[in-house]
Parts: structure tokens; sequence; C-alpha cells
């Protein structure tokens, strides 16, 4: 039922998991991401009336995770974190040795890079569409996303030259 | 690096992270955003900015730690009396508050039919996808029983099916759902990716396990002519749902989350020896919080270089039996540090968790 909480839980529950799997690509850390990506869900909850009737509100969640993950908050989180971390225990669940790397590499990157990185190639979103989610030029994010691309290449390259003499 | 590789490796880290993602409960979301509320109202305080957000708040009440050894707090007209006006720590293992659980379904319960149910559907888009729940009541009184998944058909405008591939979501574990006055169950669904033509009107058709087919009831503010966005033509939609889940009733607020806490505590602590401070709760509010539920706590020394020390004791509510409107009643604490700890700075944290009220601040711990 699309009111009061429910349709809350059905919009959390569909769209947590996504949105969690996007900012890992920005913020680098299972932990982190999910920090993020659950206080904007907390965000979200107490202004469920007027979120609930944005056209997207999934890019609203996104919009205050990315904000958050660039902001101090992101440490302020990090620490708070810890004591959700020291509760009971449970399964935590490991990304593969591929993905720690590939997100490790990317925590290189300007976080601004990793942003338009993730609009574009993760969530599909147009250079258009990312100027206006972001509010800054088209130009601006077609910099950033160039900068961002070339660079990950680089990284990406030089690493896998360290693999292949790791291994040679 | 190829586009199209730099794609497949960015979304490939993107899904495996939302594989490995650990969804909370959204009663815990909620849980926060109103604790929030709650502690922005009583306590008339302004989040100040990003830094004061997180499972700590500074509240009215609060003072600041003692720069030295622990001192009794300034007695209040309203504090109760006790030996230095402290309460003595007691070391009783703490409770777990067993979480909300739907209504187990009793044995012989029938499994639900179509005529036994009424089903109200919504949806709303949610970047490209379109996200909805269907929500099934009990007509008549019934009391019957839903197990596993349902079929679901998308309709367009003139009651034809959309081709869509379907698929199953939800990480729980899936149990049966009991339906009856005054209990419902939901289904949560995901509609992506729709490149054929607009159809208009969509609506759903839901096929249960028990049998019947059910057009469940459009949810007013429901955007009907909505539908998923073409991500990838000539690839086919999907249409991936979750199992039935129990629609569980909203926990009704604690009164302990008007509590306010702080602590008194030395600036440096010996590794190997037990670290005693103080917690003093305080009630900004106007009315008196009860203790009779005893609530429990955690109390950890967390340390820069990872070393911590974490314990869970019950409070000490045999003395104190509520805080009255403006009372605060100071708790001795005690900590075993333990003589593995390398000497280093951290912070000692104390919070109930069952509430989130807690705080922290800044320790060091030397060597034994």
């Amino acid at each position: 039922m699309m009111t009061g909480n429910g349709d809350f839980e059905a919009f959390y529950t569909a769209t947590y998991d996504r949105l969690v799997g996007q900012l890992l690509v920005v913020v680098g850390g299972l932990e982190e991401a999910e920090d993020v990506v659950q206080e904007a869900f907390v965000r979200a909850c107490g202004r469920w009336s007027h979120v609930r009737d944005y056209q997207v509100p999934e890019a609203w969640v996104r919009r205050v995770a990315l904000n958050l993950a660039s902001s101090g908050l992101r440490r302020a989180r990090r620490r708070a974190a810890l004591l959700v971390r020291l509760g009971p225990a449970v399964d935590v669940p490991a990304l593969s040795v591929d993905a720690v790397a590939l997100a490790r590499t990317l925590r290189k990157l300007p976080l601004r890079g990793r942003e338009a990185l993730v609009l574009h190639h993760v969530v599909g979103l147009s250079v258009q569409e990312i100027a206006g989610e972001l509010g800054v030029p088209v130009g601006t994010v077609t910099a950033r996303l160039s900068r961002a691309r070339a660079r990950l290449a680089r990284l990406l390259a030089a690493e896998g030259e360290e693999i292949g003499h790791a291994h040679g | 690096m190829r586009m199209d590789e730099l794609d497949e490796r960015l979304a490939g880290l993107a899904e495996e992270g939302a594989r490995t993602a650990r969804l909370p409960a959204p009663s815990s979301i909620r849980h926060r955003s109103r604790r929030r509320r709650q502690r922005q109202a009583a306590a008339g305080v302004v989040l100040l900015g990003l830094a004061l957000v997180g499972a700590v708040i500074v509240a009215r009440a609060s003072s600041p730690a003692p720069s030295g050894p622990v001192a009794p707090p300034t007695p209040t007209t309203q504090a109760p009396a006790f030996p230095g006006g402290i309460v003595p720590w007691i070391p009783a293992p703490s409770r777990q508050a067993a979480p909300a659980r739907p209504a187990a379904v009793p044995p012989g319960t029938p499994a639900c039919t179509a005529d036994r149910l009424g089903a109200t559907v919504g949806w709303e888009g949610a970047t490209g996808s379109l996200v909805g729940s269907v929500r099934f009541t009990s007509r008549r009184g019934a009391v019957c029983a839903l197990n596993g998944y349902p079929t679901i058909q998308l309709l367009d405008q003139h009651g034809r099916v959309l081709p869509t591939r379907t698929g199953r979501s939800g990480r729980s574990q899936v149990t049966g759902v009991l339906v009856r006055p005054g209990a419902a169950a939901t289904v949560a669904f995901v509609w992506r990716n729709w490149c054929g033509p607009q159809p208009g009107l969509v609506g759903l058709r839901v096929t249960l396990p028990g049998g019947g087919t059910l057009v469940p009831t459009i949810a007013g503010g429901t955007p009907r002519g909505l539908t998923a966005r073409c991500d990838a033509p000539g690839a086919p939609s999907s249409l991936s749902r979750g199992p039935f889940a129990a629609e569980l009733p909203e926990p009704p607020p604690s009164p302990l989350e008007g509590l306010t806490a702080t602590i008194g505590s030395p600036p440096a602590a010996a590794a190997g020896r037990p670290l005693r401070y103080t917690v003093t709760l305080a009630n900004p509010t106007q009315r008196p919080v009860s203790l009779r539920d005893c609530p429990s706590y955690m109390e950890a020394v967390l340390l820069r270089n990872d070393g911590k020390a974490v314990e869970r004791h019950l409070l000490n509510c045999a003395l104190v039996r509520a805080i009255g409107p403006g009372q605060r009643v100071t708790f001795a604490m005690v900590l075993d540090l333990p003589a593995r700890l390398r000497p280093g700075a951290g912070v000692l944290t104390w919070v109930v968790e069952s509430v989130g009220v807690g705080t922290k601040v800044p320790v060091t711990v030397t060597g034994p």
C-alpha cells in the first residue's frame, strides 16, 4: 500500500541495495557506503510526505547520500558506525578481492570524479541529466568525467603492470 | 580503457556492493528518523551542521566532562538521595529486547485464496525503475496464510499482459504470513527496462500460490501512466517481486528516547584496570520517564589503534524507578580495560542501544 509507512518501507527495501552499490563506487568502502545511504534514508523518512511526491525519490536519496559522502559527515558517521558494528554479531559478507581492489583504486580519484562516474556509468544518466542532478554546468560534468576516466585508466593500467611484474 | 569495459567494471562493482549490502530493518531507519525529530523538538536543538549527526547528540542537559578525577554531580532538588549522589554500579547482565515479530501461522491455517482477500497496489518511479507494493487484507473476517511468492503481471489500459521477464528478490528467509482482520501482508515489486509502446494505464494482476487471481485496486496518488525507463533496448523488461511479508505495526515510541546522557570520566585510564566513571541521565521533557522497563546499555572504549573494550549491562534501576521532569540522575559505571590494550587515544562511549540515547567523550589509555 503506497501510503504511510508501507510505501516508505517498500521504497527503502527496493532501493537500498542498489544505492549502497552505487555509493560504494563513490566512497570506496562498503561500510561507508552503508553509512551514508542509511543516513540519507533516515532523512528521507523524516520528510517522506514530501519526498514521496518527488518524481524520482530515489534520486533525492542518492543526492543526499552523495552530499554526505563529500562532507565531513562521512567521517562522523564512520565513527558512529563503530557503535553499530559493536552490536550483536552478524554475518558480515565480504566483497571479492577484485571488487576491493577496484574500490581502492577508485578512491585515488577526486570525489567529484567518482560521483560523475557512478552517475554516468552505473546509474546511466546522460551528461545533461547529471548536470541537472548535481546543479553544475554540463561542461563541468564533461570535464570531471573525462578526467576521471583518463586517470582511472592510467591507474588500472599501472596496477595491471604491477600485477604482471609480480606474477612474472 | 574502452567505454563498455568501464561500464562493465563500475557496474560490476556496484552490483557486488548491492549484493553485499546488509539491509537494516526499515523500522530502524524510521526509529532513527523519529528519534531525531523528537530530540529536535524536546531539546530545541537545531542540528548544527553535519558533525552533530550520528549516534550521539549532546543535548540541553549536558555538562562538560571533568578534566580530572570523577566528581559527584551537583545535586538537584529533585534528585533521589544516594550515597554521594550517585547510583551504585551493579554488574547485571544486559537484556536484549526481542525484535517485533509477526504472528506465527497456526498449524492448519488454510492458504489464502483470492476470494478471502482484498488487495490494493501503489507504485512510484525510482530513477528509471518503477517500485511498488501490493497490500493484502482479510475479507469478511477471513483468517488464512500466504506463503512464498505470488505471480505478478503488469497490464496495459486494455487489460493485456505486458511481456516481462519475472524474477524473485528478497534476502530474508521466506516464511508464511498470517492474514486476518487487522493483520495485512505485502509484496514489493520492481519493474525495470520497458522499451515497448506506452501502455497507458498500467495495472496489475496477482495470482496467489493458494489459488485465484486478484486485480488490486490502485491506490490514490499512484502515477498510473508511469512506466519503467528504457535502459537497454533489445533486453527484456524485468519484473521482480519479493516474497509475502507481514506488515508489522509501528513499534510504540519509547519514553526513554526523551532522555539525554552525559559522561563524567577522567581523561586517562590505565590498561589492565577498571575504568570508573559516571553517566548522568537527564530528563529535559515535561513528563516523567519510567525506568520500570529497565534498559540495557553498552559501554565501550574504542581506540584509534583499533583496541577496544566493550561491555553490556543492565542499568541499576532497582533504586531509580523514574526520572522526573527536569531531573537528572547519575549512575556509577565500571568498564574493565584489558591489559592487552595498547596505549593510545580514543573515545569512551556509552549508549542505550534500544533507543540510541548515549554519548561519548575522549579518553586516553595508558600502559598498565
